[in-house]
């Protein structure tokens, strides 16, 4: 299958016009994503505001800033992903895109020592309101690094079967733009329940 | 920015430059809310500039840093400063939507205090 020589045939124009559609499309799937946590993160701040003069922190600060710089950190190797797709080059494209895929991985591998020490010290979502939430926003929030993992690893085999070049390579740029948004949240999480 | 963002790796059109600064900015802010965590952002404006901070304080320098975070993100890991028409206008509405909104939750807490400081015993349990 001759997909470079099929893409290479096109013309700039057309790349362009069916990169500012699927750019649309996924902005309005993000637009979506936005107001699902802004519900959730709106009643936490209902729930937490009026608890201003009694709060805990029960969290473990280091864990979650851990946590905030190995997504700050996918974040730049994924935008070193689409950057060096859209030069064709694919050797650096499949390095990159495994760099933010063991990233994503190690957020979880954090994450998941943080819910088992919870349950040890039997946690769970039912024993408070602050602890429902907290596992709600980054039960949801995981829920997201999973996907985002599941489409990086996709990326990662379409990649290395040839099926991008500097013509075409959207789906690394949308999976791109995904990502950013998931640390985005997080950016928003960490001091939301670990610090304020 | 992207004028002076220099002309190596211009090859596919963007320089790779302000990734490096971005990432950098990201990892530096974050110390900074997290340092921010051990201080009593209100008491120390109390003591300098006088009048009665409380816990507020904290959350909104947190919230500024993280919306300065955040549009870093947007901006230039996702391209926004290059991104125009309806894919602008989808993430402008998208934000006053967010922000409308949170303006409405604020509702709860500003008139119905009360109400919520009953429901904020039970916040942490055993505090």
């Amino acid at each position: 299958m001759s997909d470079q020589q099929h893409h290479a045939e096109l013309t700039p124009s057309f790349h362009a016009e069916r990169r500012n559609l699927r750019a649309m499309g996924m902005w309005l799937f993000l637009g979506s994503e936005v107001m699902f946590f802004t519900a959730f993160f709106g009643a936490y701040i209902v729930a937490r505001s009026a608890a201003v003069e009694n709060i805990a922190h029960p969290l473990d600060k280091v864990l979650g800033a851990l946590n905030t710089v190995v997504l700050i950190t996918s974040s730049l190797t994924m935008a070193l992903a689409v950057a060096y797709s859209k030069r064709g080059d694919r050797k650096k494209t499949g390095l990159a895109l495994l760099g933010t895929l063991a990233l994503a991985g190690m957020f979880l591998v954090v994450k998941g020592f943080e819910y088992h020490a919870h349950f040890a010290e039997g946690v769970f979502p039912s024993s408070d309101i602050f602890h429902g939430f907290y596992f709600l926003l980054t039960g949801f929030h995981g829920l997201h690094v999973v996907g985002g993992m599941i489409s990086l690893g996709i990326l990662w085999f379409r990649n290395r079967r040839g099926d991008f070049d500097e013509h075409y390579c959207d789906p690394i740029e949308m999976t791109g733009l995904y990502w950013h948004f998931v640390d985005l949240v997080w950016i928003f999480l960490f001091p939301a329940l670990y610090l304020l | 920015m992207n004028a002076s963002s220099g002309n190596i790796e211009s090859h596919g059109g963007h320089s790779l430059k302000p990734y490096a600064y971005v990432f950098t900015a990201l990892l530096a802010l974050t110390a900074v809310t997290v340092s921010l965590s051990y201080v009593d952002v209100g008491a120390v404006l109390s003591r300098s500039i006088g009048g009665t901070w409380g816990h507020g304080a904290n959350i909104t320098v947190g919230l500024i840093v993280a919306i300065v975070k955040a549009s870093l993100v947007v901006w230039i890991f996702m391209h926004q400063d290059h991104e125009e028409g309806v894919n602008r206008f989808i993430l402008g509405f998208s934000v006053a939507l967010m922000a409308l909104a949170f303006l409405a939750f604020s509702s709860d807490f500003v008139w119905l205090g009360t109400y919520t400081h009953r429901v904020a015993g039970m916040l942490v349990a055993g505090n």
